[in-house]
């Protein structure tokens, strides 16, 4: 996909924004505080009708106004979609080429960016949910089965953990059926998405510190997602989850890890180290995106370079320079490397492009 | 808005209604006043008899105007077969199908322990009392394809195994989380005659 037209009004601190782009990768500079995230932040908000920054709407208003807007022509495979968004403290309403967009998932679905945010590195980092949903993200976008999968996961578990609490658990074995109905077909994709990206990390982490090293994703599911043994270890588990009042093992509970070889898992990344091998999988993943549906996700890379050694700095622009893709970049400090490379400048001042 | 009490009173009332918005609301009520009175005053006893004179059905949980819905005091029907479903309204979607002839049996919800619905509040003991007085070979369960649909369907399947001969599912077909009050009639064809046993 290309965002092909940009236009944000009274969002953040733009109040009049228009602006045409093209593919290609896009260089967005300027001093701390002048408004470089809140334009990929609009970017990002045109293809997910959601922040990742806040989830508060009203934060997004720009002070003093009431509503904002965003306007956009997003190119995909080969069809332009004029997109336009308003946004106000009550909710946001869409409209796709002129037509009102009732059902904003119907929305979400059609179109996908990859993001690098240095709080997103954190959470990703500190949280084990975070990761989950990053990787539901992802596959939920290639794969409609596993989108509705987890939908249906998310409301099972929900009337699981409220019927736990209660006297009459008459119909537990029927919500658990469910339970691991949808929780075996989680964890088969989860597993083959791991597969895939491994096949992938070593070579594209290799690439980027330019020495040969060895990266791995490993799911660690709380179930087997083998039905007729999750089955019995749910049966099992009856007395301790009446007990403990929610559900205990399931999809809800899997963890994703990094390792480095000799076991060294990401706890143990330097910051640098996390801050790669979190490139390398958006990176793996854009690959996977490409080849499985032929679509090519917006590449949103805040803040890029902080805290990259120089020689990182340079393989990582060669290699997004080996991309298809329509690639943001914000950064303070534009390495070296990226002065000989043809990249557009988009230079940011108090929000505004000059 | 700036309109007489009365005209205001109807026009709350209206878009109580489920699908019924405001503006929607609005253009009843004002083609309600625009019209004549005896139309006016024919709606408004039609609508208030409908509670006094619509009962359910002792035997199934239909809408009756007696003791009785149409289908129960129908001879032709064939009483072999139960189809369990949600609501009253689910039976007039399957009606208008044609494409079953057996009897019905309304569970009146759905288990959904977030809504505080247990299998105790709806009509389960009834169902269970049916298989054993009445001859009942088949039962098919066609509850709503959303997870509270799917879960009463597998409670069912559980507690009622071996008190009638078999216990099928409308077949998959019918999307995720669709209802079957919007379900057209040839994908509901295919439901019941693809139907498997659990
Ligand atoms: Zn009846």
């Amino acid at each position: 996909m290309v965002i092909k037209e940009f236009s944000a009004i009274k969002f953040r601190n733009y109040q009049e924004l228009f602006l045409p782009l093209s593919a290609g990768i896009y260089l967005i500079t300027g001093d701390n505080g002048q408004g470089k995230t809140n334009l990929v932040e609009g970017f990002y908000f045109l293809c997910h009708l959601a922040s990742f920054r806040t989830s508060r709407l009203e934060q997004l208003i720009a002070f003093g106004a009431s509503q904002s807007f965003l306007q956009g022509v997003v190119n995909k495979n080969d069809t332009d979609w004029k997109a336009r968004i308003e946004i106000s403290r009550r909710g946001r309403r869409v409209w796709l080429d002129e037509e009102p967009v009732p059902k904003l998932s119907s929305y979400i679905s059609r179109f996908h960016s990859l993001l690098f945010n240095p709080d997103n590195l954190y959470n990703y980092r500190n949280f084990p949910g975070e990761r989950r949903s990053f990787y539901d993200r992802v596959l939920s976008f290639i794969d409609s089965d596993y989108l509705e999968a987890l939908r249906s996961f998310k409301t099972i578990n929900n009337q699981k953990n409220k019927l736990l609490k209660k006297e009459d658990l008459s119909s537990l074995p029927a919500w658990n059926r469910l339970f691991v109905e949808k929780g075996c077909v989680i964890i088969k994709k989860r597993r083959e998405i791991t597969a895939d990206l491994n096949n992938r990390l070593p070579r594209i982490l290799s690439n980027l510190t330019g020495k040969a090293q060895q990266l791995a994703l490993e799911y660690h599911p709380s179930l087997t997602g083998d039905l007729e043994t999750d089955s019995r270890t749910l049966e099992n588990l009856i007395e301790r989850e009446r007990q403990a009042g929610h559900a205990l093992q399931g999809p809800h509970r899997d963890e994703f890890l990094m390792t480095m070889p000799a076991g060294r898992g990401e706890a143990f990344f330097s910051q640098g180290e996390s801050r790669v091998t979190l490139l390398a999988v958006l990176l793996a993943l854009n690959e996977v995106l490409t080849e499985r549906m032929g679509y090519r996700p917006a590449v949103i890379l805040d803040d890029l370079y902080s805290e990259l050694d120089s020689t990182v700095q340079e393989n990582l622009t060669r290699h997004l320079h080996g991309l298809a893709n329509q690639i943001f970049i914000t950064t303070t400090h534009p390495p070296p490397v990226l002065k000989h490379q043809a990249v557009e400048i988009l230079q940011i001042q108090d929000g505004r492009i000059v | 808005m700036n309109v007489p009490a009365p005209l205001e009173r109807l026009i709350t009332e209206l878009s109580r209604l489920p699908g019924v918005g405001q503006k929607t609301a609005q253009r009843l009520a004002f083609a309600i006043l625009r019209g004549d009175a005896p139309r006016a005053k024919s709606l408004a006893s039609a609508i208030g008899e409908i509670k006094d004179r619509i009962r359910f059905c002792k035997r199934c949980f239909g809408y009756a105007e007696g003791e009785h819905c149409p289908v129960c005091a129908d001879p032709r029907r064939d009483p072999s077969v139960i189809c369990v479903v949600e609501q009253p309204n689910d039976i007039y979607v399957i009606e208008r199908s044609a494409v079953f002839h057996g009897l019905y049996h309304v569970l009146l919800g759905v288990i959904s322990p977030l809504d505080g619905i247990g299998p105790d509040q709806l009509k389960i003991a009834e169902l269970t009392a049916r298989l054993e007085s009445e001859k009942v070979t088949e039962l098919i369960l066609a509850t709503n394809p959303s997870m509270q649909g799917e879960a009463t369907a597998l409670h069912l399947s559980k507690v009622l195994e071996g008190k009638v001969e078999s216990i099928t599912r409308l077949a998959r077909g019918l999307p995720v989380g669709a209802n079957l009050e919007f379900t057209d009639d040839v994908t509901l064809n295919q439901a019941f005659t693809g139907r498997q046993r659990f």
